[in-house]
């Protein structure tokens, strides 16, 4: 359906939508919330599972209700 | 990407830096997201978390803390003069901000200085006291202040001024104050008039004291002509021992002299049109000839010299043009009438006398007394007498007493 009206995926289905620019910043869009959070893993929950980051001296600047900014080294991100 | 890097609400208001410790942080963030609080900055260090939130949303926070089990310590208070001082700890600062402010408008309604301007002779102190009169000191309120009035009132107060002015400004009361000039010490003294030079009394006429003279009397420089009556008393009463001042007349002839000269021949200096140039240089004080004559070729001669140099604002080129110009000049004595030249003197010595001739004085006589020649210097010399009619008492003070001491003694 999504191609035959030729939508966004995440959109139509509220797929989470992950932006990372380098190794430094991790945007995601579309998050149900925060499970776990530390230096090196953070764990947010999304549609059907979690994404997982992995890295060093993570932090999120910001977070609002469907979005989520961290910043730190990335080294893994892992969907389950 | 609409999500922004700052946190919400920006700086302005002030942060606050938080530690929060407990196993629910996942759970606290999640609900601060439902409940619209704006977390930011988070950082994890071991098992605390340290966030960012705005003074207000700390408040909304409290309540989420107790439901995840977490502990909260602040770090830190930044930013905002508002948070400071809505501060619980800051409340004395604002009281005393508040304070300040009123004790400063409080206080620039007084006047505080007084300055004084303008007086010599007239103390500082004497003007205080009289301002003090009006209840005007340091300290007094400026509502209290009628600057117009009280110039008007200083001026009645202290005869020995003349003008005052009086200007507030700020809690500066500025008073100007001009003198009234003073007449000379010791004239107010004086009873006796004395002849101001030599003469020969021609009328006596005396309005107060005593005539000392008699018209036809010779008198000297500094003699007495009219002095001051005595204190006319009751029989039985003490002489006061006072006069009071002599006023009147003393008409006479004065005579001036004057001796000049004039010379019997004048030297004349004509241009015979023969003229010579020369141009040179002056660098650093030394004249370097260019072209033209070297020396003058004249005896007698004028000198044109101009010189041109380059110069523009400040700055001065080193080198100096100099044009000379050389007119040479024929010099030629004319003998002058003998008649011409006494006339001559004569002019001149009456001019000399008219330096010395009073305003008042009338001309009743003018007389040539003598006549010299001195053809060996080639001059000729009129010895002038004018005869001139004026009063001339004058009032008696220290300053022509030295001259007529010996009369008046």
């Amino acid at each position: 359906m999504a191609d035959f009206f030729e939508l966004p995926r995440e959109l139509l289905f509220n797929l989470p939508r992950v932006t990372l620019v380098g190794n430094v910043h991790f945007y995601l869009e579309n998050y149900g919330g925060i499970i776990e959070y530390n230096e090196e893993t953070v764990r947010l929950k999304v549609k059907e599972g979690e994404i997982v980051i992995r890295g060093e001296n993570l932090s999120i600047k910001n977070f609002y209700t469907d979005e989520i900014f961290i910043e730190g080294k990335i080294k893994l991100v892992e969907y389950r | 990407m609409a999500i922004s890097i700052l946190p919400q609400g920006g700086f302005l208001p002030g942060y606050l830096l938080i530690e929060i410790k407990g196993r629910g942080i996942a759970r606290l963030m999640n609900l601060t997201v439902r409940e619209g609080i704006s977390l930011g900055n988070l950082r994890s260090q071991g098992d605390t978390v340290t966030v960012r939130v705005s003074p207000r949303d700390f408040k909304r926070l409290r309540p989420l803390l107790r439901i995840t089990g977490c502990s909260v310590h602040i770090l830190e208070k930044k930013g905002g003069l508002l948070l400071s001082l809505a501060g619980r700890n800051r409340k004395s600062l604002l009281i005393g901000l508040i304070l300040f402010c009123g004790l400063l408008y409080y206080l620039a309604s007084f006047v505080w200085i007084i300055d004084i301007t303008g007086n010599e002779a007239v103390g500082n102190g004497e003007i205080m006291t009289a301002l003090g009169k009006y209840g005007v000191t340091v300290g007094v309120p400026k509502k209290q202040l009628d600057p117009p009035w009280l110039e008007k009132a200083l001026l009645l107060d202290i005869e020995e001024l003349s003008w005052v002015g009086v200007r507030l400004r700020g809690v500066y009361l500025e008073i100007q104050v001009v003198e009234r000039l003073r007449e000379p010490a010791g004239l107010g003294e004086t009873f006796d008039l004395v002849a101001a030079k030599d003469g020969l009394v021609v009328d006596v006429l005396v309005l107060a004291g005593e005539a000392a003279v008699e018209a036809g009397e010779t008198v000297r420089k500094g003699q007495l002509l009219i002095s001051g009556s005595p204190v006319v008393t009751m029989p039985g009463e003490p002489d006061p021992g006072e006069r009071d001042r002599a006023r009147g007349m003393v008409e006479a002839l004065v005579w001036y002299e004057a001796f000049s000269q004039a010379p019997l021949f004048v030297i004349q200096k004509t241009k015979t049109g023969s003229v010579s140039h020369s141009y040179s240089c002056i660098v650093k004080d030394k004249n370097h000839h260019l072209w033209g004559n070297r020396s003058v070729p004249y005896r007698n001669y004028e000198l044109e010299k101009i010189r041109y140099v380059l110069a523009w604002r400040n700055l001065r080129f080193p080198v100096e043009i100099v044009s000379s110009r050389f007119s040479e000049l024929e010099i030629s004595t004319k003998t002058v009438p003998p008649a011409d030249a006494l006339q001559e003197a004569r002019r001149r010595a009456l001019l000399e006398i008219n330096e010395q001739f009073p305003r008042g004085g009338i001309t009743v006589n003018k007389r040539y007394v003598d006549d010299y020649y001195f053809p060996e210097m080639g001059t000729v010399g009129a010895r002038v007498m004018i005869e001139t009619l004026e009063d001339i008492a004058i009032p008696f003070n220290l300053n022509n007493a030295e001259l007529g001491s010996d009369v008046l003694s």
